[in-house]
C-alpha cells in the first residue's frame, strides 16, 4: 500500500510509525486506567521501558528461532566465514520481529519490573489487568502498519485490494488479496473493547491476561488460514504462530480454571493508598 | 537530602543528544542506535532525578523537561531504527540477494 512516506527529506516507514502510535496509545491507556496499579508519575516511563525492552528482545528472538536452520548453519560455520557475512546473517536471522515473541517478552519485562519493585500482589494483578487491555490496543495499530507496509498479507481472493510496485514485498504486487491485517486489526479492537468492559465491571479481576490468552489465540489461529505470506514458517501444515496459539490457549485455559477453583486466592480490590504501602516490606 | 538536579540535567542532555542523533545522523546507520541508547539513559536519569527532587522538596521541572525530550528522542530513534518498513521485513528490506549470498557461502564450506 504505502510502505513509506517522505517527510523533510527523510524516508519514514509507516509500519514503524503505526507501531509507535500503538505503543503511545497503550501507554496513554495505561496512564488513564492506572488507578489501583500503584504506578504514578515517574514510575510509568520505567515501566514502559521494561515492557518495551521485553517487546523488542522477545519479538526479534522468536523471529530468529523461526529462522533456526540458517541460524544453526551460521553458528556451525563460525570461524570459517567472514565477519561481514556472519553479521549479515545475524541481521537477516534476527532482523524481523514477530508478535507472539514480542508479547511474551513484554510480559516477562513487566514481571521483572514488578519483581524488582517488590509490588504487593493486588497491585501486580491490577497492572496485569490493565496491561491485558493495552496489548490488543497496540496490536490493532501494528496490524494497520502491516497493511500499509505490505507484510503479513492475505491470501488471493476476489475480495480485497491489489497493490502495485511494493519494493519491500514484491510478491504482494498485482494480485488481489484479502485484507487479513485489517481484519485482525478490527478483531483486536473488538477484543480491546471486550477486555475493557470486563475491566470496568471488575470481572475476572487479576485474570484478564489469561482471558486475553484464551481469546486472542483463537482469533490468530483462524486468521492464519487467511494469510498468504510464506515467511512465517510452517510445521505440519500449521504455521508457527498457530502452534504457539495452541500452546498459549491451553496454558491460559488451565491457569484460568485453576485460579477459578481457588477463590481464596482472588485478589481484593486495590484500595487507594499512600505510596509507602505499595511495596512489600 | 541529595538534590536530583544533576541527574535531571544529565537526563535533559541525553534527551537532546538522542534527538540530535536520531534526526541528523540516522542516515549513517549508527545515529538511530546512539539515539536509542541516549534516549533510554535520558529517561532513566530524568526519572531518578525527578524522584530525588520530589523527595528533597525541590521543583522537578528540569526532570520533566528531560523526560519529555528523551521520550521524543526515543520515538524518533525508534522510527529511524526500524529502517525496515515491515515487521517481518529485514529479508525483504535487504533484498533476497543477501540471503542467497549467505547460503552460497555456507554451502561452499560443506
Amino acid at each position: 500500500m504505502y510502505p513509506s512516506i517522505e517527510l523533510f527529506g527523510k524516508t519514514i516507514g509507516l509500519y514503524s510509525v503505526c507501531a509507535i502510535i500503538g505503543m503511545a496509545a497503550a501507554v496513554v491507556f495505561f496512564i488513564v486506567r492506572r488507578s489501583g496499579t500503584g504506578l504514578e508519575g515517574f514510575d510509568i516511563p520505567i515501566f514502559a521501558l521494561s515492557v518495551g525492552a521485553g517487546l523488542l528482545v522477545g519479538g526479534h528472538l522468536l523471529y530468529g528461532i523461526t529462522n533456526y536452520s540458517l541460524l544453526l548453519r551460521t553458528l556451525s560455520a563460525v570461524g570459517r566465514i567472514s565477519t561481514g557475512t556472519f553479521f549479515s546473517a545475524l541481521g537477516v536471522i534476527f532482523g524481523g520481529s514477530v508478535f507472539y515473541g514480542g508479547m511474551i517478552g513484554s510480559v516477562i519485562g513487566m514481571e521483572i519490573y514488578m519483581k524488582a519493585r517488590k509490588l504487593l500482589p493486588d497491585r501486580k494483578s491490577a497492572i496485569r489487568d490493565v496491561y491485558a487491555c493495552a496489548i490488543p490496543l497496540f496490536h490493532a495499530f501494528g496490524r494497520v502498519g502491516c497493511f500499509l507496509g505490505g507484510c503479513c498479507y492475505g491470501i488471493e481472493s476476489s475480495f480485497g485490494f491489489i497493490v502495485h510496485g511494493n519494493e519491500y514485498s514484491p510478491e504482494i504486487n498485482d494480485v488481489r488479496r484479502f485484507p487479513t491485517p485489517l481484519l485482525e486489526s478490527a478483531l483486536n479492537v473488538c477484543l480491546f473493547i471486550f477486555l475493557l468492559i470486563l475491566l470496568r465491571r471488575g470481572k475476572f479481576r487479576g485474570s484478564l491476561l489469561l482471558v486475553y490468552g484464551v481469546t486472542y489465540p483463537v482469533i490468530r489461529f483462524f486468521d492464519e488460514f487467511l494469510r498468504g505470506d510464506e515467511i512465517r514458517g510452517f510445521i505440519w501444515k500449521l504455521s508457527t504462530s498457530q502452534w504457539i496459539s495452541v500452546v498459549i490457549f491451553i496454558i491460559s485455559l488451565v491457569l484460568l480454571i485453576v485460579k477459578a477453583r481457588r477463590p481464596e486466592n482472588a485478589p481484593e480490590a486495590a484500595p487507594a493508598t499512600a505510596p509507602e504501602t505499595l511495596t512489600e516490606t | 537530602m541529595q538534590s536530583g538536579k544533576g541527574m535531571s540535567l544529565g537526563g535533559l542532555i541525553c534527551g537532546i543528544v538522542s534527538l540530535v542523533f536520531a534526526w541528523f545522523f540516522s542516515w549513517a546507520g549508527f545515529g538511530a542506535v546512539v539515539g536509542l541508547i541516549a534516549g533510554i539513559v535520558g529517561v532513566i536519569l530524568s526519572v531518578m532525578g525527578g524522584k530525588k527532587s520530589k523527595l528533597a522538596g525541590e521543583p522537578s521541572g528540569l526532570a520533566t523537561a528531560g523526560l519529555v525530550v528523551s521520550i521524543i528522542g526515543l520515538v524518533f530513534s525508534g522510527i529511524f531504527f526500524i529502517t525496515c518498513t515491515i515487521c517481518t521485513g529485514c529479508i525483504a528490506c535487504s533484498g533476497k540477494g543477501i540471503v542467497d549470498q549467505i547460503n552460497s557461502e555456507l554451502s561452499s564450506l560443506q
